[in-house]
């Protein structure tokens, strides 16, 4: 068998060689992306967080509304599971208030003739009831003690609210506000950059102006007047709404400015050239070849940009300008550390500032190891 | 000169009295992610005073790592082994492998003793400097005697050497303010500043326009009489080659797989990269229609290569028995044209 | 340059004006204004109203008016008489207020930003040369972390930590001994301890970005052509790093730094807030709280002025220092 030019064909070698040059470019995104340790672990970490927000009410013990005057301030519960030397399995004692001799605070201790068994998959108390995802009503929570016990695993704020069930609901809130405000930002950054990178002109000259006069505000000041100018009487999830809406009303123009340089240097290359030659007409040449182009790099700081968000909702909330009590979010759980005493007494009220962290730290790493995946060749 | 402290440490070399430099079993391994290049796989060649070595092959085929190589200049990921030895101004013969990278010796000997020019003059230069700058560097870095000022003078004398008009208004400029063509005219200035013994001239008109390409090789020609410097070419360009060389060392994945004259290379290629190399040169008479020849395939990267013609997968001769299986020894044409082909030893056969 | 400098600043003027029309804009979101809620609380508090004083306030500043007539006296008025309103919360001209607060937050800032950039740019350069080495991994991971907490935590956790070690939580400025004391020796050491948390604070989550920033810039310019070239000159591989790369690197940096000083500007905001320090950051959350239009939005538009100058101040020093962009610049 000859080929064209005459060249003897041959038995196709498959070498590490080759699959390192014909490899697709998301393939090679991938595997470079795996072998970024810390990126993967931060993935599963993220992955894992967004799991047990999606199914926050079921794995909380308690919903946002429930509260018990009896258990405030009231430390972490610990589980155990041998009475006396006896395996029992996971329970909790039964609590008893106590006065500290010196202080005369009130203090919570373990009574330890009265047992509780943890029960699983049980039907919650009443005011546990929810909907999951906002449509099949159940009252299945994932752990709950006997009757009359109590399980706060981490412990209760000074409503007597299960600190536990309310980072998990928190999660809810803190973990999806930045990704839809980062959605809302996407589109609105992609659609303004492209008009303005691909028409240029005075399109380009009047979206331009716009990107400057809103790059001018600093983010956190912006930030913070405009959620004082949400109502204090609105609902929670028109609250989120709007949070997600002013997180993406500031952020879009540094997106939208990135896209437009993007589609002004990829306007250049041959590819495109080629493409408009052939007669692609500018949907397709918008849709299919210019922003697949810079589209991984997009992702990238995409990604980079949501701790910043997870951070900015946290702080607003914890100055009381965004989402307030009884709607959770991780910052406005934060709120009550602002007092010196609380920190000092009540340390466990610090565990959603945990949280906080890990998933910064987690988008940070991710976001790290798909910005080297994105560059594959390097 | 109190540079040559060193130079005791070193084991003494032999190397023949006419040769300037001699490359001897030269290796590069690249370390790249997990990937280990073996990039120069047994390189070997010497440089006369005065002559003109061509280096050719594809991108790829290790001939720049070659070159960096003997300078020192290669990325810390890169490790050489093998003899490099070089007959200093002083009359020394080293072995530049054996010195340290960022040592005085060799630094004594970068820039001042061999030189080296570059692809791409625009990225040669930082942008944060003029060019008058950059140039009298070198002669600050290797005349201790040199003041700023006689610097200077140093160097407008040799731009008015290298044809850049108006010289001095040209050396208080910035890079951006010079064309490609004057900026490799003023790199080629700079690198031959202190007279170096050897120019390694590393595709230095591959970015520039074809017009200038002709002046800048017309230059380099003109400055190897005036300062009978020797210039170790490297390019993939055939044609300038056979303009500038007195030899050619055709390489493929980092081996030499042909060597010889000018002369030899041109007229008689025995090997058939060689052969295809020149059938897919442009000729002045060629019909329009006729299409020019390609040689199939890429270059395979040196990963794990076992012990085999690099070029076997790409031949049209291969023979399949022989060329993916075994080493490939070099077989003597005639004097001084030696050729890395088992087709030889064929030859050699039939005709013995 | 002077042309160069004249256009930029004619659209500085544009962007000033756009920019007070939005400030205006979001300050008047809010349902009501200052004057109906001080009224609502007084009449649940049981008080008195005298509604003759409350029209007149309203007429003074224009609450009756419609938005367009009340965003543009409150722009002529700063424009033409550099009056910025009145702040109803505090009972007194916005222009006092800023006065009051606005020395000690640029001192703060200022003084923050040269902590930022004292430890970054050296610390950066190091990663990059030292790249993968221990020292790299461990300056790498503090960065991480350092962007990783908020600033109001950062601020409770080293107020906590002070309170621990000292005693002192060394909130505000001054420990309450020295708040009104004369000036002394004494009273400036109180002065620099209270001062280290929040520099601390607000420069950390700059100083671990711009480390990275830093560390990132050199590592692209260790690996230009040109450090090659120095290399084949004969060029010590430190000196190449420290006359072209370094150089090079830090020129970005530095033109960052109108724009820097800004971000650290409005940074204090939340850590002024926790820590209780009298800055700008501090009046305005209240004034936000409180709906004290002209003091939040006079804050607000300081903010935004702010960053366009800096950004502009960013600009032209980019331009003196970089031949390529000076180029650019003066062709238009």
């Amino acid at each position: 068998m000859k080929t064209k030019n005459g060249t003897p064909a041959r038995k196709v070698q498959e070498k590490k060689s080759d699959k390192y040059y014909y490899a697709s470019q998301w393939r090679l995104m991938a595997r470079k992306f795996r072998r970024h340790k810390l990126a993967m672990v931060s993935t599963v970490v993220l992955l894992i967080f967004y799991l047990i927000a999606i199914f926050g009410n079921f794995i909380a013990p308690q919903g946002t509304e429930q509260y018990e005057g009896r258990y405030v301030n009231c430390p972490p519960t610990r589980v155990h599971l041998f009475h006396e030397g006896k395996l029992i399995g996971p329970f909790v004692y039964g609590l008893k208030t106590e006065r500290d001799p010196v202080t005369y605070m009130a203090q919570f201790a373990e009574n330890t003739e009265k047992i509780y068994r943890i029960r699983f998959f049980a039907q919650g108390d009443e005011g546990g009831e929810y909907r999951w995802l906002g449509l099949f009503p159940s009252n299945l929570h994932l752990f709950e003690a006997e009757e009359g016990g109590r399980v706060f695993l981490f412990g209760t704020d000074n409503m007597g609210r299960d600190l536990f069930s309310r980072v998990i609901l928190g999660a809810q809130i803190s973990l999806f506000i930045p990704v839809v405000g980062m959605l809302m930002t996407l589109v609105l950054g992609l659609a303004i950059g492209s008009l303005a990178g691909y028409f240029g002109g005075w399109v380009d000259t009047v979206i331009q102006r716009v990107i400057e006069v809103v790059r001018s505000f600093p983010q956190v000041p912006l930030w913070m007047a405009l959620s004082a100018a949400i109502p204090k009487t609105m609902k929670p999830a028109q609250v989120f709404m709007l949070m997600t809406v002013i997180l993406s009303l500031v952020s879009w123009p540094g997106l939208a400015r990135v896209v437009r340089s993007k589609f002004i240097s990829v306007k250049k290359e041959d590819f495109i050239m080629a493409a408009r030659i052939s007669g692609a007409p500018a949907s397709k040449l918008i849709t299919r070849h210019m922003i697949p182009s810079f589209l991984s790099y997009i992702i990238v700081d995409m990604t980079m940009a949501i701790p910043s968000l997870i951070i900015g909702e946290t702080t607003l909330s914890f100055l009381g300008l965004g989402l307030r009590s009884p709607a959770t979010s991780w910052g406005v759980l934060l709120q009550e550390t602002n007092k010196l005493e609380t920190i000092m007494f009540y340390n466990w009220k610090l565990i959603p500032m945990l949280f906080v962290f890990l998933s910064v730290l987690a988008f940070n790493f991710m976001g790290d190891g798909l910005r080297d995946a994105a560059d594959p060749y390097k | 000169m109190k540079r040559t402290h060193r130079e005791h440490t070193q084991a003494t070399y032999e190397m023949s009295p006419e040769h300037i430099l001699e490359v001897k079993d030269l290796h590069v391994h690249i370390a790249v992610d997990d990937y280990d290049l073996h990039a120069v796989r047994g390189v070997s060649f010497s440089l006369k005073k005065g002559e003109t070595l061509g280096l050719v092959g594809e991108s790829g085929c290790g001939k720049s790592v070659t070159s960096k190589e003997i300078l020192g200049i290669n990325p810390n990921n890169c490790t050489g082994s093998g003899q490099i030895l070089y007959r200093t101004k002083a009359g020394k013969v080293l072995n530049l492998l054996e010195l340290s990278r960022d040592g005085e010796t060799y630094r004594s000997i970068r820039g001042s003793e061999i030189s080296m020019i570059f692809q791409e003059p625009m990225t040669a230069f930082s942008p944060l400097y003029t060019i008058g700058n950059q140039l009298a560097e070198i002669v600050l870095l290797h005349d201790p005697k040199a003041t700023k000022a006689s610097a200077r003078a140093h160097v407008l004398e040799m731009l008015k050497k290298v044809g850049i008009a108006n010289p001095e208004k040209r050396i208080d400029q910035y890079p951006h303010e010079f064309s490609g063509g004057m900026l490799q005219r003023a790199l080629i200035d700079m690198m031959l500043c202190c007279n170096p013994d050897i120019l390694i001239a590393d595709e230095p008109t591959t970015a520039l326009d074809v017009t200038i390409q002709a002046q800048i090789l017309e230059l380099m020609r003109s400055l190897q009489k005036e300062f009978g410097m020797s210039i170790l070419f490297i390019t993939h360009d055939l044609g300038t080659v056979a303009n500038m060389c007195d030899h050619v060392a055709v390489m493929y994945l980092g081996e030499i797989i042909e060597f010889g004259t000018v002369h030899q290379i041109f007229h008689n290629p025995q090997h058939p990269y060689t052969r295809g190399l020149l059938r897919s040169l442009p000729k002045m008479n060629q019909s329009r229609e006729k299409k020019l020849y390609i040689i199939d395939g890429v270059v395979p990267l040196p990963v794990e290569l076992p012990p085999c013609c690099g070029f076997h997968d790409r031949c049209e001769a291969c023979m399949d028995d022989v060329c993916p299986k075994r080493d490939i020894p070099e077989f003597t044409v005639e004097p001084g044209h030696m050729v890395r082909c088992m087709l030889m030893e064929q030859g050699a056969r039939k005709h013995g | 340059m002077a042309k160069f400098i004249i256009k930029k600043l004619l659209i500085m003027a544009l962007t000033v004006f756009l920019i007070s029309f939005a400030v205006f804009f979001i300050i008047t979101l809010p349902p009501g204004d200052f004057l109906t809620n001080y009224v609502g609380r007084l009449l649940a508090a049981g008080e008195r109203v005298n509604q003759a004083e409350i029209d007149a306030l309203r007429a003074t500043y224009a609450l009756d008016q419609p938005f367009i007539v009340q965003f543009w006296r409150w722009f002529s008025n700063i424009i033409l008489h550099g009056d910025f309103g009145y702040s109803f919360s505090l009972s007194m001209p916005v222009t006092t207020v800023i006065k009051a607060y606005i020395v000690p937050t640029m001192a703060l800032s200022i003084v923050t930003m040269l902590f930022t950039y004292l430890v970054s740019i050296p610390v950066g350069i190091y990663s990059a040369v030292h790249q993968y080495s221990f020292g790299d991994y461990a300056f790498t991971t503090i960065c991480f972390l350092g962007q990783a907490v908020p600033n109001f935590l950062m601020a409770i956790l080293l107020m906590f930590l002070a309170f621990r070690l000292t005693g002192d939580t060394m909130l505000g400025l001054f420990s309450p001994r020295f708040q009104n004391a004369p000036w002394s020796w004494d009273r400036v050491v109180d002065l620099l301890k209270h001062c280290i948390i929040p520099i601390l604070v607000i420069g950390l989550n700059n100083t671990c970005g711009l480390i990275r920033t830093m560390r990132s810039q050199m590592l692209d310019e260790l690996n230009k052509n040109y450090v090659m070239t120095g290399r084949a000159k004969g060029m010590k591989a430190a000196a190449i790093r420290y006359k072209y790369c370094v150089r090079a690197a830090v020129n970005p940096i530095a033109a960052s730094i109108g724009w820097s000083l800004v971000n650290i500007f409005t940074g204090t905001t939340i850590t002024a807030i926790v820590l209780n320090l009298p800055s700008m950051g501090t009046v305005m959350y209240n004034a936000l709280i409180n709906q004290d239009m002209y003091l939040a939005g006079s804050w607000l538009f300081l903010m935004a002025i702010a960053t366009v100058v800096g950004t502009f101040i960013s600009d032209v020093l980019l331009a003196w220092l970089d031949p390529r962009a000076r180029k650019e610049y003066l062709k238009g």
